[in-house]
């Protein structure tokens, strides 16, 4: 028997073999079919190891897979070892299925790029990679995935070069993740520390006896792991990076920073759930900043005109949802949402791509309008993923947005203060994301006549991974449906990775109840939206200029970026400028240059230019070895 | 009075003298060969050194082995030591061969040089004594100063062999110094009979002397010096920017663990009783070389010199896996293997990784065009992807991110400074790499994401078979020690026996 772990990961990697050594001859409809076969494969596979897990019985759900043993140190011992357990399993499905639909579309939209080859093996690398984060058994195998799809997204970040803001973005977004990848690697290292271990089973086995709840060290632990995840899932305060990186490619962006790797850090949070459950300080962290970067992300979110950012923003947005999720314990909510979320915004970025692609290029939303008669099937299936996105019923983002806000309202961790903020937060999304759907499909068409002419749905390689998606949209929510017992078979699945049921009393009206409230909140929102953008045109800029200050602070985005390049990043180049420059090139520059004070201050060296600047040298030495007397001898006493 | 011949076993210096015996070859060889063919006498040098790294192979585990009246030892340390310098030396020989054409100072002394440093590295690893260490020391240092200054129509060359020269000299000064107050206080230059006396019964009143601290400043700086860490580092910049690119590349690795070597065999042997005054001084070098270096490196411009600031970081996180490896229970101090064998594995690691980087620059070097600025490497990754790739993974691993040697390298020492209970140290070390991330990346960018300039000229790769090969097999080395390192853990772990 194959082994499936095996073939899920490595597919991809086969995939980017071949590209390596063929593709470049061949060409880029063979590159484009031999990247998106392989992904398929692996989709094909994880579908096998998933009726594989179905067939067993519910707790022993798991295979494994060891490669070989990576790292012996001492007692400590790493293993380059897999496994597919339920949670690994979701994970495995939404990458491959998702992302074999992405590379299917990327045909259409990256046909006649230059780098065409190079970007389907960036991808299938990027694919290998995130996998390897969520089949690993343990946190550094984790930790290689995770640094791994790292790189991919900066390479396709900057894929179009010779953008500098593309060149930039990628660099941006390197640096924040670094942030939160360094607090993730002192976490692993006290993680060492405290267990002598990195592996999942044996970590997650031992918490609750190891670590005493409410300890500074698993507090710290949680808090670390919990910051690195900021950085991946662009949380606050590291989101700054994913709105920028939308200079990529739009496949990328649907692939990396709406369906995969954002929510990385979700599911690395999810998978140590155990952890987090032992600090109720860090489970309250979490939540507040899953909540405040839900409202902050979706209030800039109502403001943007550039179509990519409006979804980007979103992003952050719905990820804060699923942070919120993880901070008030309805870890299956979370993973329910990540992969509702997969489906719509992924499709919201195909179908903007498609609007991009079939526009030349064009993101700004004031120039558009009116595409739907040009663009039926795009604007159909958008809408479609609008109205999910919302939360209207009964589509896929009811059900996982219904399950966070009841959580968030009924979980011991939760509150009414987070329902509230995820209620506001569905209420501005249904509105941005209908001003976006009426800005861009209807309305006056602000187009030139030049493009209107040239105007084109897209490809079929492009709109039947848009539809498949919009299916998905409408009904990947049904497998998590509350109330009717046994028909939330998406938790019962997940159960044995993240722990039982809550099988709590459920108020059955209260529920419905809920859930009521919800819906008339996206319904609210989207009438609001229609209002301001499609009855009374214009309605928005009235609010605009009603408020000019407060307009102009979401629209600036709150002055985040400006505040961290003030704060941080110039006084960071200040201080190693002047390490390097007044230290120790300063000499180097008085003598080179052959001129200067330096030279007169010696005076009598002067004729020996090298030599007296050898003797300042001599001298710093000096000085340190004096520092290095002082402090002996005063720690001799 | 009968005199006494002291049992000499030779066979335990069978690498030393069949190096000797290289040399003399060479040098006699180099009288008949036409300025043409220098490139044979690297030929030759590089197979010599590859015989010498089997003999030296094969002294692994045979336990320890003294010889020369204790001056010299035999055991797993100094084997790994050797036939990792070994290893180096053969790569930059390899990456010599064009680069010294192109650079026109294709002699056949440089090859000698090169050997006779290698001879001080391995009588270094060896050195049982403070006398025979030393005596290694100078004649590796000798020969450095020398190749570094070894493109003579090159005044940046001269300029930093002088340099190196003059400070190289300052510090042996202060070193020797310090090795005669060792000696006028416990009257012995053995590195055993040194722990001794400080173990012995004045060893207390020997160890709290005002002159046995001066003592252990003067050999700390001397060391700090000779391994470039701040505040002593101020001469590396200029000489590894001036210097031949392949002696920088030898220097950044070959030097570095011949010193380290010495300086674990000379505290960890002879000093253990006074190991809290070392200790807390290295820990203060290790922070401030890790710190300056990565913050230094991030305002370069020049390439090399930006891999040169990295280098003082480098040895910094290697000074880390020293200083981790001595643990104090109730003021007395235990020495914890993990530490060593992290320096040993994160030494090899870098020297892959090191001289791969390095190796790339001579891949882009061509005559009147050094293409060592980062500018010079706009658009390279694009126009020439496996070039591209291959420098990525030399930054992965000088960065330390997976799956390559410095990422498993890291780990190794990190875990080792965690588990020896040096939080802080390790959140130092862990932070600054953090930041070195973004000075190799900026590299990369460049490369990947920049287009070249219209005034620049066009990329055009040196196409020396040897260069090629070498670069190859380093990146490929560098790839297996980040994804397979088990047997080469194994080793370093091996190589601590009868050590401490």
């Amino acid at each position: 028997m194959m082994n499936l772990i095996a073939l899920i990961l490595f597919l991809p990697l086969a995939g980017l073999f071949v590209n390596l050594l063929f593709g470049w001859k061949l060409g880029e409809k063979f590159a484009g079919w031999v990247a998106s076969a392989a992904i398929s494969g692996a989709f094909l596979a994880a579908m096998g190891g998933f009726v594989r897990l179905i067939g067993l019985p519910p707790e022993a759900r798991l295979l494994r897979l060891v490669l070989f043993e990576w790292i012996p140190i001492g007692g400590f011992q790493v293993n380059a070892g897999f496994m597919l357990d339920p949670l690994s399993s979701v994970m495995t499905l939404v990458i491959t299925g998702v992302g074999a639909l992405i590379h299917f579309y990327s045909m259409g939209y990256m046909h006649g790029d230059r780098g065409v080859v190079r970007y389907f093996i960036y991808l299938n690398l990027f694919v290998f990679f995130m996998l390897t984060l969520v089949l690993g058994d343990n946190f550094l195998v984790l930790f290689v995935g995770w640094e791994g799809v790292g790189l991919c997204s900066y390479l396709l970040i900057g894929f179009w070069f010779g953008r500098e803001s593309a060149c930039e973005a990628g660099k941006k977004a390197f640096v924040f993740n670094r942030v939160g990848d360094f607090c993730f690697l002192i976490g692993l290292f006290l993680i060492i520390g405290v267990f002598g271990t990195l592996d999942f089973a044996e970590v997650l086995g031992r918490a609750p006896t190891t670590l005493v709840a409410g300890s500074g060290i698993a507090t710290a632990i949680c808090l670390l792991l919990f910051a690195g995840a900021t950085g991946k899932s662009a949380q606050i305060p590291l989101y700054v990076w994913l709105p920028d990186a939308m200079e990529g490619p739009t496949p990328v962006s649907a692939l990396i920073h709406a369906a995969t790797m954002v929510t990385a850090g979700v599911y690395m949070v999810a998978r140590a759930y155990v952890l987090f459950e032992l600090s109720p300080v860090a489970m309250n962290v979490v939540a507040i900043v899953g909540a405040v970067t839900l409202l902050v992300a979706a209030s800039i979110a109502l403001v943007q005109t550039d179509i990519k950012r409006v979804l980007a923003y979103s992003t952050v947005s719905q990820l804060g949802y699923m942070v919120l999720a993880l901070g008030v314990g309805a870890y299956s909510a979370a993973i329910f949402h990540l992969m509702t979320h997969a489906f719509f915004k992924a499709l919201l970025f195909m179908g903007a791509g498609s609007v991009i692609h079939s526009l030349d290029g064009e993101q700004e939303m004031n120039k558009m309008g009116g595409l739907n008669a040009a663009l039926p099937v795009t604007s159909m299936t958008c809408t479609i993923a609008a109205l999910a996105i919302a939360g209207v019923f009964p589509l896929a983002g009811f059900f996982s947005k219904d399950a966070i806000l009841y959580s968030a309202m009924t979980s011991e961790h939760g509150g009414v203060l987070f329902w509230l903020a995820g209620a506001a937060g569905a209420l501005m999304t249904a509105i941005y994301i209908f001003r976006l759907i009426f800005k861009t499909f209807h309305g006056k068409c602000n187009l030139t006549m030049e493009t209107q002419a040239r105007l084109h749905e897209s490809p079929r390689v492009m709109t039947l991974p848009l539809q498949a998606l919009a299916g998905l949209s409408i009904a990947g929510g049904w497998v998590g449906i509350p109330l009717i017992p046994g028909a939330d078979i998406f938790g019962g699945f997940l159960a044995p990775s993240l722990g039982g049921l809550a099988e709590g009393h459920h108020e059955a009206l209260f529920e419905v109840i809920m859930m009521a409230i919800s819906l008339a909140i996206a319904l609210l929102g989207i009438y609001i939206a229609y209002k301001l953008f499609v009855r009374n045109v214009g309605g928005g800029a009235a609010y605009a200029e009603r408020w000019p200050r407060l307009y102009r602070l979401v629209l600036n985005k709150y002055y985040v970026d400006e505040a961290y390049d003030y704060m941080i990043i110039q006084p960071v180049k200040r201080i190693s400028t002047r390490l390097w420059k007044d230290f120790d090139d300063g000499f180097v520059d008085s003598s080179v240059g052959g001129v200067g004070g330096f030279v007169r201050l010696i005076g009598a060296a002067a004729r020996q230019l090298q030599t007296g600047y050898v003797k300042s040298y001599a001298i710093t030495m000096l000085v340190g070895a004096l520092a290095v007397i002082l402090y002996l001898t005063s720690g001799m006493k | 009075m009968p005199v006494v011949i002291p049992d000499i076993a030779l066979s335990l210096a069978a690498t030393e003298i069949g190096l000797v015996i290289l040399i003399c070859a060479v040098i006699v060889a180099d009288m008949f060969t036409s300025m043409e063919n220098k490139s044979l006498m690297g030929a030759f040098s590089f197979f010599g050194v590859v015989v010498l790294g089997f003999v030296a192979l094969s002294g692994w585990g045979g336990g320890v082995r003294t010889t020369f009246s204790g001056f010299y030892v035999l055991d797993n340390l100094s084997v790994f030591v050797k036939v990792v310098i070994l290893a180096a030396t053969g790569f930059t020989i390899l990456l010599s061969l064009q680069y010294a054409k192109i650079e026109r100072f294709n002699h056949g002394e440089y090859y000698v040089m090169i050997l006779f440093a290698v001879f001080g590295m391995l009588v270094m690893a060896s050195g049982n004594d403070l006398v025979s260490f030393y005596l290694g020391l100078e004649t590796m240092s000798i020969s450095s100063y020398v190749l570094v200054s070894f493109i003579r129509h090159d005044p940046l060359s001269r300029e930093a062999g002088l340099k190196y020269f003059l400070m190289g000299a300052f510090a042996s000064g202060l070193l020797l110094y310090g090795i005669a107050l060792v000696y006028g206080l416990t009257g012995t230059t053995s590195l055993l009979g040194i722990a001794k006396t400080l173990g012995g019964a004045n060893g207390a009143a020997i160890g709290a002397d005002p002159v046995m601290v001066l003592a252990l400043i003067l050999i700390v700086a001397g060391f700090g010096f000779k391994l470039a860490f701040v505040p002593f580092h101020m001469w590396l910049p200029d000489a590894y920017t001036g210097a031949p690119t392949s002696i920088t590349a030898f220097m950044s690795v070959a030097v570095k663990m011949a010193t380290v070597a010495a300086l674990m065999r000379v505290f960890f042997i002879a000093f253990p009783s006074v190991a809290g005054k070392w200790n807390l001084l290295l820990w203060l070098l290790a922070v401030l070389s890790m710190v300056w270096g990565n913050f230094a490196a991030i305002a370069q411009t020049s390439l090399k010199r930006m891999l040169a600031y990295s280098s003082i970081a480098h040895a910094g996180y290697v000074l880390m896996g020293v200083v981790a490896t001595s643990s104090f229970v109730d003021g007395k101090v235990v020495f914890l293997p993990l530490g060593v064998s992290a320096v040993l594995f994160y030494l090899l690691a870098y020297m892959v990784t090191n001289l791969g980087a390095f190796g790339m620059l001579i891949l882009l070097c061509r005559e009147d065009y050094r293409g060592d600025n980062i500018e010079d490497w706009r658009g390279v990754g694009r126009a020439h992807p496996w070039a591209g790739l291959a420098f990525l993974i030399f930054f992965l691993s000088l960065a330390g991110l997976p799956p390559t040697a410095g990422f498993v390298g890291k780990l190794f020492l990190f875990g080792a400074a965690i588990q020896n209970e040096y939080y802080w140290l390790a959140v130092i070390g862990i932070l600054s790499s953090a930041v070195s991330a973004y000075y190799y990346f900026r590299v990369v960018m460049v490369m990947y994401m920049e287009t070249r300039a219209e005034s620049q000229p066009v990329v055009e790769f040196s196409k020396a078979p040897s260069l090629l090969a070498v670069l190859v097999i380093l990146v490929v080395a560098t790839l297996f020690l980040g994804i397979f390192p088990g047997g080469f853990i194994e080793a370093a772990r091996g190589s601590i026996a009868g050590f401490i």
